[in-house]
Formats: structure tokens, sequence, C-alpha cells
């Protein structure tokens, strides 16, 4: 289970300036939920992801892993129960090194690495399978440069990467936003396979609200840095997204009402 | 690419099996080596080959010259001292980096091959020799200036209590000179302000640094890089009045006061005498490593006249004509 | 022209300053391909350890002992460097140039401006020569083994976890802390191994040509960087392995070139260092060019190198 409390984030902005980003804002996930969570831009879901994973550091509140305080640990440190895919291809993958080189760092995630052969044959064999099952053809392709590969066929690697090693949780940020639609669909339908086939605990942010809809238990939707709603399975199941539109500017109109 | 090495491989084993056939003609090899191009060492090196065809030999003639300037590339003056031993009869280095790396050079060929020296200020120092009459196969001629003559210079001119020195802490020629200097210093009771450098873009701070320390006098000792920089002072001392005392004639007339110069050309002229004994059949052993023993009075007028000082009357006597 | 003499002083001059310069762009390498800061240390810390291997020769300390001496207080430099971008923030350039000067002193200090091995002192090659009384023959058996035992030892590293990871944290920062990677131990870590390599060149440079001077290392960055260039344009750098290939040809390529060129009969060597400015661009355009063209089909668009290899074989 995935703690979080009382979570402030403020930006400094140029002239002395304060942004709060993220208003007093808690979170409880689950084991197993797939949270889809959906804001308009400047809501703060990035920096939500950020401070969950360890690049940022709450201004105030604490992340809680399993009753573990990990508020303190920087993101290196705290990456071994975290995978994450980004929304640009390139940025979770290393292009100039080849696809079993960048499947051996994942591999090794949150462990010490030591001077083992990185790329030992038992492990090969875990990769050919692993590829294999995205049915992309990339099995026969490790050893090409990761750059060679479209970024649809770079996102389903790192998907791979993310899970190689089971994370305590999957962060999906706006991973498909820079693919074509029909890549987008193919990778969305793999992110949900992946996540079901290893029992995963995972959060996504995402542009699409229909997909919001489809994916996931648990919808929760941010705005101005404030959990606004958080539906059920079932609830989701009700929703349309104009209905998603009218939560948003209802939440706006009681914001400006109080001020 | 595998085919195009492989071509040129070919190539170079024609060219290197042609060589076996191809004879050395009869002239005399003599390579010449110095780290950079500037007036002292190019003197020293005319002089030399002067000298050698005053006693008749001559380029083409009798012998052939190979002229090797490193500009201060260590990597490239080793390559080119290695060239040097394997082709010469005899070379000759013209400063300590480049007299050393004949030296080594020669020995790692495992050869007896003749090397002589110059602009080399402390030779036994610098480990070039043993001493000036058991030095093995190397003999030459040592630019060590009088420096205590210089800088009593100084206490000519009325109102010089600080002076300056300007060096590059990397040669060695120099770091023996600024010791002699301070010597000099303390035994006439002069401040010496230290503005060593490493490299010639750090000659500007170092002069306006020592100046904003109230300095009256500058001592420019032999060194290869300062002197290759003379030219861009001279605005700067002359502006300031600064008195410079340079050891080489050529730092003088390009921007200095005055000084008992080293007169490289007669050094080189001293060293190519030695070499013509070699060539003559001479042992080397029985050649002394010598000094130079002449320092004429250098003055240069056009300080005098841009400043308003005027010469002291003791020195107007020593004056060089 | 004499050939023989020509030819013997290409064939021993290029192959052991092209080994020596092989390992300093090994070092080099580290830093500006894996850790992507041109490390203009190196112009110091080169004569630096040549300097203090021969001063230790001198004191009394055996050869090699000095050498491993000199490594290991160029290793100390480098975590210096490093700890300078990673624990002061310095940008990481500037922290290379920092220590560059801060060398300046202690080489002239130790060295009073220029080392010489003493009479009756031997260097690593002298002892070597003592089996084969060969001089360029203990030179090239001493260097090949260096540049063997280094590079496979590089290889080897670099393919290790720990090693895999250096190069991560150089390539993307941000993916290689997601894995779990601290980047700023994986930095210290490079340029440690670089540093000490650079060291290592230094070293065995100062044993060979027995003497050193304070400022002797001006350009040796530039030279590693040539290197590597050269390198990169004949082979492409498809592999890791061929690009550590590339580096050890390269060096002897490299001083190949500059060989022939000190012995061109009446080239002015005035224009030596403008040559080696011009042969420089030339290199890094075609490297240029290379990758421009290499991104589109090579059937359709073949590389220079293509063309010219098809011409050959027609």
């Amino acid at each position: 289970m995935i703690e979080l409390k009382n979570i402030d984030k403020d930006f400094i902005t140029g002239d002395k300036e304060i942004n709060h980003v993220l208003k007093n804002l808690s979170l409880t996930i689950n084991d197993g939920d797939f949270i889809t969570l959906i804001g308009s831009n400047g809501s703060g879901k990035s920096t939500l992801l950020n401070t969950i994973a360890g690049s940022l550091k709450p201004t105030r509140g604490e992340v809680i892993f399993d009753d573990i305080d990990v508020t303190k640990l920087k993101d290196y440190q705290r990456a071994g129960l975290i995978g994450r895919v980004f929304q640009d291809p390139n940025f979770g993958t290393i292009g100039d090194i080849s696809i079993e080189e960048n499947l051996a760092i994942a591999l090794r995630r949150g462990e010490k690495r030591t001077l083992r052969w990185a790329l030992k044959k038992e492990n090969l064999k875990r990769y050919q399978e692993h590829l294999s099952s995205l049915n992309l053809g990339l099995e026969g392709r490790m050893k090409e440069k990761m750059s060679s590969l479209s970024g649809g066929q770079r996102q389903a690697v790192t998907l791979l990467m993310a899970t190689l090693k089971k994370p305590k949780l999957l962060l999906l940020d706006e991973h498909t936003a820079a693919l074509d639609p029909k890549t987008s669909i193919k990778i969305l339908q793999l992110t949900d396979t992946l996540i079901k086939e290893n029992s995963l605990t995972a959060l996504m942010i995402t542009h699409n609200l229909k997909d919001a809809l489809k994916y996931g238990n648990r919808l929760i939707m941010l705005q101005e840095g404030r959990i606004i709603a958080d539906f059920s399975k079932e609830e989701k199941e009700h929703l349309s997204v104009e209905d998603l539109y009218k939560k948003f500017d209802e939440d706006l109109n009681t914001e400006s009402a109080k001020q | 690419m595998k085919k195009t090495l492989r071509i040129l491989l070919l190539g170079l084993f024609a060219a290197s099996s042609m060589s076996l056939t191809s004879c050395k003609d009869d002239l005399i090899d003599i390579g010449i080596l110095q780290v950079m191009t500037h007036d002292a060492l190019n003197g020293a090196r005319d002089g030399f080959i002067e000298q050698l065809k005053e006693e008749g030999f001559v380029e083409g003639e009798n012998i052939r010259i190979s002229k090797n300037a490193a500009e201060g590339d260590t990597a490239t003056e080793n390559s080119m001292a290695t060239k040097l031993a394997t082709s010469s009869d005899l070379v000759f280095g013209i400063s300590t980096s480049s007299a050393l790396a004949l030296k080594s050079a020669v020995s790692d060929a495992e050869k007896e091959t003749p090397v002589l020296y110059s602009a080399v200020t402390d030779p036994i120092g610098a480990g070039l020799i043993k001493s000036v009459t058991d030095h093995g196969n190397i003999v030459g001629t040592s630019d060590a200036g009088p420096t205590s003559k210089n800088i009593a210079l100084f206490k000519e001119f009325a109102g010089i209590t600080k002076i300056g020195i300007l060096y590059n802490q990397a040669e060695p020629n120099s770091q023996v000179q600024k010791k002699e200097c301070q010597k000099a210093c303390d035994d006439l009771g002069l401040t010496l302000v230290d503005g060593g450098v490493t490299a010639s873009n750090e000659i500007f701070s170092s002069l306006s640094g020592m100046i904003g320390e109230g300095i009256k006098g500058l001592f420019v000792p032999t060194d290869n890089l300062i002197a290759s920089s003379m030219q861009a002072l001279k605005e700067t001392l002359i502006e300031n009045k600064i008195v410079t005392v340079c050891a080489d004639k050529a730092s003088t007339d390009k921007g200095g006061t005055l000084g008992y110069s080293v007169d490289y050309t007669l050094l080189g002229k001293t060293t190519g005498k030695m070499a013509v004994r070699i060539l003559k059949g001479e042992k080397i052993s029985s050649i002394t490593c010598s000094l130079s023993d002449s320092f004429p009075l250098e003055i240069n007028e056009e300080f005098f006249t841009k400043t308003g000082l005027s010469l002291p009357d003791s020195l107007a006597k020593d004056k060089k004509i | 022209m004499n050939w023989s003499a020509v030819l013997q002083f290409i064939f021993t001059d290029a192959p052991t300053q092209g080994l020596i310069f092989a390992i300093v762009a090994l070092g080099v390498f580290l830093s500006f391909k894996i850790l992507n800061v041109a490390d203009m240390s190196v112009d110091s810390l080169f004569p630096f350890a040549g300097i203090v291997s021969l001063s230790l020769i001198n004191a009394g300390v055996p050869a090699f002992i000095s050498l491993l001496i000199a490594v290991a207080l160029g290793m100390i430099v480098g975590y210096i460097n490093a700890a300078l971008h990673v624990y002061l923030k310095i940008n990481p350039l500037l922290a290379s140039i920092i220590v560059m000067i801060a060398l300046y002193t202690p080489n002239v200090i130790i060295s009073k401006g220029n080392v010489t091995l003493l009479e009756g002192k031997n260097s690593i090659f002298m002892e070597v020569n003592s089996l084969f009384n060969n001089m360029i023959a203990s030179k090239l058996v001493l260097l090949v083994l260096f540049v063997l035992v280094f590079f496979v030892a590089v290889y080897w590293f670099f393919g290790t976890e720990l090693g895999l990871s250096i190069r991560a944290s150089g390539k993307n920062d941000s993916m290689a802390k997601a894995n779990g990677i601290n980047t700023k131990k994986t930095y210290i870590l490079g340029m440690i191994l670089s540093d000490g390599l650079v060291s290592l060149a230094g070293a065995l440079y100062g044993q060979m040509s027995k003497h050193f001077s304070a400022d002797g290392g001006r350009g040796t960055i530039v030279i590693g960087l040539a290197i590597i260039f050269l390198g990169e344009v004949i082979f492409s750098s498809k592999s890791f392995k061929l690009s550590l290939l590339s580096l050890a040809i390269g060096g002897l390529i490299y001083w190949l070139i500059i060989d022939i060129i000190i012995e061109i009969p009446s080239f002015n060597t005035n224009y030596l260092n403008l040559t080696k400015a011009v042969f420089m661009t030339l290199v890094i355009s075609i490297y240029e060019l290379k990758k421009k063209l290499a991104t589109h089909n090579n059937e359709e668009n073949p590389t220079f190198m293509e063309r010219l290899k098809r011409k050959i074989r027609a």
C-alpha cells in the first residue's frame, strides 16, 4: 500500500512568488489498484508523480511505501520500488546502447551493481522471451541500438523495462501522448495486459478522458493541486466524458465562489 | 576500408624494400632541433650554420642540414629528436628540452652520435652533462649570463628599489636565473617581486600586477617564453617608465632598456667551432663545454628617447658601438 | 632522401608514440564520450604523472612502483576533479580547468622546470631492456603489453553491471536515476578511471623520454580528442568493442601522419600547428558528414567511405 499524507509542493517563481502546485494532498493507493489520473495542464499531475518517485521533494508531507517512510529518500534510492514510463520515448531508454543492454540496466534496478558481467546468457534468454511476448519482432534485434527502434517500439520496451523487476508501483506519465493513435492503442493494451498479468499496482496519467474511463479500477481527478474526485470501478462505469467535464467546471465554480 | 589499408601497407613495404637498395650519399647529415622559433634560438642556429660555412662545411656540398622547430609541443619535439637521431651524423639541440630530447633519442637508438647544445643555462643541473670535462657524446655552450652584473645595472638609476622578474616557471634556465637574481637583489638591497608565469597569456597580467605593486625596474632573463612576447610589452614598459634589463640582445632590442646580453649568434658560432672540430675527426672528450664569456652591453636608445629618462653617464662609456 | 632512415624513424617512432597516446585517448574517451566532459586537466595531469614518476625513480623508488604511485595520485586528482562538479556544483568543464591550473604549481615545484632521469637510474623500459638488449623491442613489447592489458580491462569493466551503469549515467542521467543508479557516484568513478589512465600514459611517457618539463603537456587533450575522432572516422562506432579498437589504431595512424609530415624535406615546421588544425578540421568534418549520411539508407545514399570502397572493388 502506498500512502501520500498531506503533501504540499511549493515552487518559488522568479520574484519570490510562491506557486502552490500541490495543496494538502492525501491519497492511499491499495495493492492492485490501477488508477487513471486526469487533470488540466498545471493541475499538478506530473508534480505528483515526481513527488511519489522522489525526483521532487515535497515541501510538506510524507510519502509512505508499505509503512516505510520514503520521503527523505532520493529518486535513485527509491527506484527499486518504482517502475516509470515517461511521455518521451527517448527518456526511459538509452538510444546509444543496445536493447539488451537497456534491459540489463533495468533488471538491476534498485539492486547493488557489481562487477558481474551485465549480459549473462541466462538473462539474455529471459529478455528474448519477454520481447517475443510483445509481438513486435524485437527478440531477433536485441543487439541493435535502441535508437533504431520507432517511438512506439521504444515505449513498449520501456514498459517491459519498468516491469522486468516487479515494482511496487508502476508510474505512467502520459506515456502514449507522443505516439500516433494506432500505436497508442497498442501500447495501452500492452500496458493493461502487463498490469493484469503481473498483478501490478499502477498510476497512469492520461489526457484522454475516454481512456481514463476505459482502463483501470479507479479514476482520480486533479485540479489546482487538489484531488476533487476519486471514482471507484462501479462509479466509473456510469460516467461519461461530459460528466467529467462538468465535474471540473463545478469544482472551479465552487472554488472561485469561495474567494 | 580494410582493402585500402592493405594497399597502403603494401606500398610502404615496397618503399622499404626499395630503401635497402637506396644508397646513402656522401653528404654529412646535420640535424638541428629547437624548441620554438624566436630570435635568440634562431641566432644560435644561424651562427652555427655560418661558422660551419666559414670553415668549409657548406649545405649541399658536403653537408645536409635539417632544421626542425617543435613550436612548444613536447610530443612533437620528442618525435623530431627520434627522427634526427635515426638519420643524422651529428645533431644540435638549441634549448634545454631540445638538447635533452636529442640526448635521449640518441641513447635509445644505441648510437654515439655527437650531440651539440646551445642556449642551455645550466647543463649540469638539467642533467645534460656530468661536468664540463666529463660529458660523453654531448658538448656545447651554455648561455648563463652575468645575472649579478645585470642586476647591478639597476643601481645606476636613481630611485629604483623594487624590481620585478618576468619568467617562465616551467623553464629550468629561468629558474636558475631567478635564483641568481634573488641573490643579487639580496646583496644589493633591492626588493624582488616574483612575476613567474606558465603560459604566454599570463605574461601581460603578471606585468600589470607587478607594476601595480610599484616596481620601477624589470629583469628579463634568457627565457624562450618571455622572449617571444617582448614586442607586445614594449608600450607598457615605456608608458610606465620601467627600466627593463634583458639578458639577451634580441629582447633588449624588441622592448627592453638595456642589458649585458648573451650574444646568441656568438654562442652559435662557438658551438659551430666545436662541431667543426668533431667533423674533422677530433674526439668529443677533448672538447670542453663552454660558457659564454663575452657580454656586450646592449642599449635600446628608443626607451630613453621615449621616456625622457637619460642614460647614466657611468654606462655611457660601456656603450656598445 | 635516405629512405631507410626515414622508414626506420617512422616505423619506430609512430608505434611507440601511438601506443602511449592511445592510452591517453582511452582516458580522454572515458571522460569525453562516456561522461560528456572535455577534461582539460589532462594537459597538466599528463606531465604531472611523468614528473612524479621520474622524480620518484631519481629518489630511488623502483620504476614499476613509481608508475603505480603516479597512477594512484592521478586517480586522486580525478576524484577531486569529479568532486568539484558533484559536490560543489561547479560546471564540469570549469572544474577540469581549475584542476589543470592547480596542477601547474606542483608540476613546477617538483620538477623545478624540468626533470631528467639521473645517470644510473633505470626506467621501466631500461629494466625490460636487460632482457631484450634492444631498446626499440623493449619499448614496443612493454607498450603493447600495457595497451592490451588496459584496453581489455576497460572493455571488460564496462561490460559489468557497474561499468554499464556508468555508461548509462553519462548518456541519460534521468533514466539512470530512475533505474536506481547513483549518478553522482558513477561520475566520480568514471573520472577516477579516466584520469588514472591519463596518468598511466604520462608516467610511461616520462620514463620513455627520460625527461619531462613542467609545461610539457600542452596540447595533450587535443591529441587525445584528435585520435578519438580519427578512430571514429575510420571505423565508425558500431559497438563499444570497435570504439576501443579504433582508439588504438587511431593513435598509431595519428602518429604515422605526424611523423610523415615531420619527414617532408622542405616542410616549414612553423606550419606544423596550422597543419594539425587543418587536419583535425578535415577529420571532424568527415566524421560529422558520416554521421549525417548514416541516417539515410545506406544503399541509396552510400557514405564517402562506402563509395570509395565500391570504387576500389570495381
